[in-house]
């Protein structure tokens, strides 16, 4: 209920103050270390974005991703280690096969692929963590609000 | 294994000893020129004779040459083995009165004026042909040999030229006995000094040598490129030598396999080239060095000694050792050669130049009293315990005087270093002649570092420094389970933190491989027995093998169904089983396919 709420506030309001929901998947090693870096270095970044804790990037299920985008989350980011460095050996390989080909079936469902974002991160790439939240908090304001669930909810009702 | 008696005592000694080898094994000096324990003897000289008796006849025979037989009864001192040995060094004192092995010899046997006459005086050769034996079959060239007959019989380079086939190794100027030949007249095919690697090349080693001082194993190595054995499949005078037959041209490097329960990585730094500032000369100006060639340089067990000279003037002996120099009146320390540098070397401070180079400064007083030392600095970092009262002192005392600010060339004259740099504090172009310039370069990681992370799966950051699991929480361990960090490897570090967090590495190992059972962490996948179709599916994603079949049966032991099994010892918990199951019958303990879509339920309300 709240989700709708919030939509049509930005709706109410300018478009300025629309701050998009940002569900991230992290795995543990590299990107959830590097987003502690950047706290603990005092790296500032937006505070649209909420984490997902995994161990890796290859337990993200596709259906996760669905299941935040149905909750009402205006952009998913998966992040990991990058190729090569998986704290276990192939994970983020699974990922970089899996998730793509999933991206492409979301847009085959309509949904902005834009909306769903990959990243490497490393544990030591607190910078780098900070830039790509407020990369993707951009580019997230810049796409709206994401509806595609609402609307289906409304058509049914 | 023979038996023999020398002097009323018997000695059992090896097949193939001569009686000179058994005179030693019995603690007997048998004095002798022509023989040497790397070369097959020719019992040349006569000097070593010695009275043997086998079958009821006593004989004079060369000691070096002659077998140990099997019941021979040897005596070495006698009025008759006197007699012969005088005879022959009467002779050769004729013919070489000035060489001084000779002389020593008749001394200590009684001789004094030979009776003969020669001609042919003042010779040093005494025609026993250990350089030929040397050449022909220990180095396998035959780059000398013996000319002429009689009174014109003499040791000679084919042709009396300098042969092609001569290899430049000096051994046979090694073995003569009395000195005869000089390397010099071959200088030209010398070969190279091997410079010595832990001494940063200031000296010469041999090829084959003990790397370091305190290497462990302190076993000599062979360097197979300078090996005259590997080079000409000769020589082997080491393998002669060694009295432990420790030595195995045929070894080769092998791999060996080893379980273990934790790795400790220690891969340690190593200078970056401070040759990157072509501003500073450093490779093109030998009087321009590192910090870690002036620490051997001071160095009591190092190529100078200890003393500090301008490498610009090391004297070598014929050895390759540096004997001698010119002391450095004028010394200039550069502090931060590559570190703190961010536009185009290396951003971070390397955390040990600051000290050592302020211990240097205290050294170079020690090892030239009236020395001059100078030290450009950016900033004076020296937090550890009593650091700071240290760097006080060396200012205080005036060890070495502190500039701060930058130096912008160094370049020669006149014989001199000359030095250009800034007194930021009060605004002046400094220039000091320097004879020596110490650079305190950037500590980086060992080269190939990132090759032993990379099969050991430890992360790294982007200067190939190691990274920890946790920077203040968990510093000496990876994100792999097992693997310890301790030293530079990690950062830039000195003894004391090194120490401290080595014994931090060594506990948290013992830690793990002393416990009869072993600790695993709580999430690992587990297998819904109920559910699993065994279409193992998981067992291919499954990095660390831990899949497994079960066999379910029933209280009479028929089988009812297989499925997967985790083996929870193995299973690291990375969850990629648990999405590759088509039947959701593989779950991660603490991250249910349900309790993410709890967490994503509440994240997204």
């Amino acid at each position: 209920m709240e989700a709708i709420q919030t939509t049509s506030t930005a709706d109410d309001d300018e478009q300025t103050t629309f701050e998009p929901r940002i569900v991230a998947f992290l795995c543990n090693w590299c990107s959830y270390a590097g987003a502690d870096l950047a706290g603990t270095s005092r790296l500032g970044y937006p505070p649209n974005i909420r984490i997902v804790k995994l161990p890796c990037t290859g337990r993200v299920d596709p259906l996760f991703i669905l299941k935040a985008f149905e909750r009402g989350a205006d952009m998913v980011l998966v992040s990991g280690c990058h190729p090569g460095d998986c704290h276990y050996t192939s994970g983020n390989y699974h990922a970089r096969r899996k998730l793509p080909t999933f991206r492409s079936l979301l847009e085959f469902m309509g949904i902005d692929p834009r909306r769903f974002q990959m990243s490497w991160v490393s544990a030591a790439q607190g910078g780098k963590w900070s830039q790509v939240v407020a990369d993707i908090t951009a580019l997230a304001t810049e796409l709206g609000p994401f509806e595609y669930f609402e609307r289906i909810r409304d058509n049914r009702n | 294994m023979p038996t023999l008696t020398v002097n009323r005592q018997e000695i059992e000694v090896a097949d193939g000893a001569t009686v000179l080898d058994a005179a030693k094994a019995c603690g007997l000096e048998i004095p002798t020129l022509c023989h040497h324990r790397g070369v097959p003897s020719a019992g040349a000289c006569r000097i070593c004779v010695v009275e043997a008796t086998s079958r009821g006849r006593t004989r004079l025979i060369a000691s070096c040459a002659y077998p140990a037989e099997e019941g021979l009864v040897v005596q070495t001192e006698s009025e008759r083995i006197k007699r012969s040995r005088k005879m022959t060094l009467e002779l050769l004192l004729a013919r070489c009165p000035e060489s001084e092995r000779i002389q020593e010899m008749a001394r200590e046997l009684g001789v004094d004026t030979p009776r003969f006459k020669t001609e042919n005086r003042n010779q040093k050769c005494i025609m026993c042909g250990l350089c030929v034996r040397v050449c022909n079959q220990v180095i396998g060239v035959g780059a000398v040999c013996f000319s002429g007959r009689g009174q014109t019989r003499e040791v000679v380079t084919p042709y009396k030229e300098l042969s092609d086939v001569c290899i430049g190794c000096g051994a046979c100027a090694v073995v003569c006995p009395t000195g005869c030949i000089d390397p010099a007249e071959f200088r030209d095919k010398l070969l190279e000094r091997i410079p010595n690697e832990f001494n940063c090349g200031f000296d010469s080693r041999r090829s084959i040598y003990v790397p370091f001082p305190q290497a462990v194993p302190n076993k000599p190595v062979i360097d197979r490129e300078n090996c005259i054995h590997f080079r000409t499949g000769g020589c082997g005078a080491c393998a002669q030598i060694c009295p432990a037959g420790a030595i195995d041209y045929e070894a080769e490097d092998e791999f060996t396999e080893e379980k273990v329960g934790a790795i400790v990585v220690t891969t340690g730094y190593q200078l970056y080239n401070p040759a990157a500032y072509e501003e500073y000369g450093y490779g093109r100006y030998p009087d321009v060095v590192t910090s870690l060639e002036f620490e051997r340089m001071v160095s009591a067990s190092g190529p100078t000694g200890g003393n500090v000279y301008r490498p610009s003037t090391f004297e070598y002996d014929d050895d390759g050792k540096i004997v001698g120099g010119e002391k450095p009146m004028v010394c200039v320390f550069v502090k931060c050669v590559g570190s703190r540098e961010e536009v185009k070397h290396k951003p971070y401070c390397s955390n040990i130049c600051c000290m050592y180079t302020a211990k240097h400064t205290m050294l170079y007083e020690h090892k030239v009293h009236d020395g001059q030392a100078f030290v450009f600095y950016m900033d004076v970092r020296a937090p550890g315990k009593n650091y700071e009262q240290f760097v006080r002192r060396v200012a205080k005392e005036k060890t070495a005087t502190y500039i701060r600010g930058r130096v912008a060339k160094i370049f020669p004259r006149n014989g001199k270093m000359v030095v250009w740099g800034a007194d930021t504090l009060s605004g002046n172009q400094v220039e000091i002649d320097a004879d020596l310039v110490v650079l305190a370069a950037a500590v980086v990681p060992s080269s190939g570092a990132v090759d032993l992370a990379q099969k050991l799966r430890i992360g790294y950051d982007e200067h190939e420094f190691f990274n920890e699991a946790h920077p203040k929480l968990r510093p000496v361990e990876t994100n792999t389970a097992g693997i310890f960090l301790a030293g530079a490897c990690q950062a830039p570090r000195d003894i004391p933190e090194t120490v401290a967090q080595a014994s931090g590495a060594a506990a948290k190992a013992l830690g793990l491989v002393v416990r009869d059972e072993y600790e695993r962490e709580p999430i690992v996948a587990c297998v819904d027995e109920n559910t699993c179709n065994a279409c193992f599916n998981c067992e291919p994603v499954c990095a660390y093998g831990a899949i497994g079949e079960k066999e379910i049966r029933d209280r009479k032991g028929n089988l009812v169904k297989i499925v997967a099994e985790v083996n929870p010892g193995l299973c690291q918990g990375c969850g990629a089983c648990a999405v590759t199951c088509r039947s959701n019958s593989i779950e991660v303990e603490g991250f249910t396919d349900a309790e993410l879509y709890a967490e994503i339920d509440a994240l997204v309300p």
